[in-house]
């Protein structure tokens, strides 16, 4: 029984519980709306503070340095034997003419231009798979230490623990901040949802009395929690975007200080859309879950 | 519910007790049969058991032991998925009005067709001849005696702004707008006066000639009960022969 008159009877009814009791609905829409704002607030932050680029990818570099006097062809060599570890992603050449080029244009010393032969040696740079464990890293520079024509191998992995624990923070918070707001949210539905009942004893026995299956009884209140968390992501949504606002604009001063150039952007409208598609979903289920176990069996 | 021939009865209580409390009976041993498109009258005091009949029949209550059959289906055996179809196939008139004072008269009318899954316009439909049915509504007529006396628009009405008898007329209509095999009411002349109580008597005997079969519980002799309403008189839970 899914006429869209049930449904449009649903939702007059869910909104003329919103009406009815506007208090109730209003709290619980600030409440939810303060419990989602936490974890947006926290996902914000956390896609403005990492930059781009390792948002693509998150992987270190191991840089092979070749001895010198090796031909090309045994670099060549090299490279494909480089290519074939599974750790590897990709190996980029970095020819010691090349490299003394960089060196010269970004380093101001005289002595450079004076040298007569390059002292450089080529480089082969080896980028590692996404998210590989730091001991794995290590181990392939051990193991590439002991190839021949290879004269030192180096591997920064310190950065990468420390950005790969950064990260594990910044996923432990927002997981805790949102689990916290599931929780939160699921007990002010649970409340919410209660009350309502709670208000309409003699509606739903009226409703069981002349046929209404349980689907028919729990739409409207699927639906309120569904309107609840719809107007609650809105609410939360336009709570951090002013907050965004009125933090920006310092923010920006105080990295003009240092030279540098930092605004926290707020997630994209694709992004933002699906936020309050889930909240409405998640709405909807909780509500009709809360109802349903707030019925007692007839 | 599936449709019992001519030749069964409609409604049958095979040796139904209801217990509550360890010594107490509403029905003991209660045995007895309903054809389609009758009257049945169960008359008692209070408290002997005629609303628990009801209550049984409608699959409000289940029976402590014994069978209740209602179109040829055992009620025991309906699975709980099937029990919003076949209170669809009974209009009740609960012993207290029911009727929703949030919503206009017509709503009301309207909730049981739209539970059904008709459409919006289909149920209100429905509910508009359902009213007109039970003299509630100037549009159409079709209602025994002084009921077109009080034959006005109330659709639009809270269900406060109408009399006893009016509410009382409301939640019938809303018992038959989906067009019910059985209608049950329980004490629906209690709160009427003696006009109101015959008007609505008549109305329900209309429904039986229509092939609606009827019961009804009060606790004495209903005036002008039709003359082919059978009785069955029920005291302390047992049917007196």
């Amino acid at each position: 029984m899914t006429t869209l008159a049930s449904r449009g009877y649903a939702l007059g009814r869910a909104l003329r519980m919103a009406t009815a009791q506007p208090g109730v609905f209003l709290l619980s829409m600030l409440l939810a709306s303060l419990a989602l704002a936490l974890p947006l607030a926290a996902a914000t932050l956390a896609r403005s503070a990492l930059p781009q680029s390792e948002r693509v990818a998150l992987a270190p570099e191991i840089s092979v340095f070749v001895a010198l006097g090796t031909s090309n062809a045994e670099i060549k060599n090299l490279r494909a034997r480089l290519e074939q570890l599974p750790q590897v992603a990709s190996v980029r050449w970095l020819g010691r003419d090349d490299a003394l080029a960089q060196l010269n244009e970004r380093s101001a010393l005289a002595a450079l231009a004076e040298l007569k032969s390059n002292p450089l040696p080529d480089v082969l740079i080896a980028r590692m798979t996404n998210r590989i464990d730091p001991v794995a890293v290590e181990t392939t520079a051990a193991t590439l230490r002991k190839w021949s024509h290879v004269d030192a191998v180096s591997a920064d992995v310190a950065w990468y623990r420390k950005l790969l624990a950064a990260g594990r923070v910044i996923i432990a918070v927002a997981l805790v901040l949102g689990i916290a707001a599931a929780l939160g949210i699921t007990l002010i539905l649970i409340g919410a949802v209660r009350l309502q009942v709670s208000g309409s004893i003699d509606e739903i026995r009226v409703l069981r009395l002349v046929g209404a299956d349980v689907a028919f009884i729990a739409r409207p209140y699927a639906y309120l929690g569904a309107l609840t968390l719809t107007v609650a992501a809105a609410a939360a949504i336009a709570a951090v975007s002013g907050a965004l606002r009125l933090v920006n604009p310092p923010l920006a001063e105080l990295a003009q200080l240092y030279g540098a150039e930092i605004r926290i952007a707020m997630l994209d409208a694709r992004e933002l859309a699906l936020l309050v598609l889930f909240a409405a979903l998640l709405g909807g289920f909780i509500a009709a879950a809360a109802f349903r176990g707030a019925m007692r069996p007839t | 519910m599936p449709l019992a021939t001519d030749s069964e009865p409609f409604i049958e209580f095979d040796h139904v007790s209801k217990q509550r409390g360890e010594f107490r009976f509403a029905l003991a041993d209660v045995s007895f049969a309903v054809a389609r498109g009758e009257f049945v009258l169960l008359t008692g005091a209070s408290g002997s058991g005629k609303s628990t009949v009801l209550q049984l029949i409608a699959a409000i209550e289940q029976p402590s032991s014994g069978r209740v059959r209602v179109g040829g289906e055992d009620l025991a055996r309906l699975k709980p998925r099937a029990l919003p179809l076949l209170r669809r196939s009974i209009g009740i008139l609960p012993q207290e009005l029911t009727l929703l004072g949030d919503r206009s008269v017509l709503a009301n009318v309207m909730l049981p067709a739209l539970a059904a899954g008709l459409s919006a316009h289909e149920a209100e439909h429905r509910a508009r001849a359902a009213l007109a049915r039970v003299g509630l509504d100037g549009a159409a007529g079709g209602v025994a005696g002084g009921m077109h006396a009080g034959a006005i628009g109330v659709a639009p009405l809270r269900p406060r702004e109408l009399s006893g008898g009016q509410k009382q007329r409301a939640v019938l209509a809303r018992a038959i707008v989906n067009r019910p095999a059985l209608v049950l009411a329980d004490e629906p002349t209690a709160h009427l006066d003696p006009q109101a109580a015959s008007d609505l008597l008549l109305l329900l005997d209309e429904f039986t000639q229509a092939g609606v079969t009827v019961v009804m519980a009060s606790h004495g002799e209903a005036a002008a009960l039709p003359a082919h309403a059978r009785v069955l008189g029920l005291v302390d839970g047992k049917i007196q022969p």
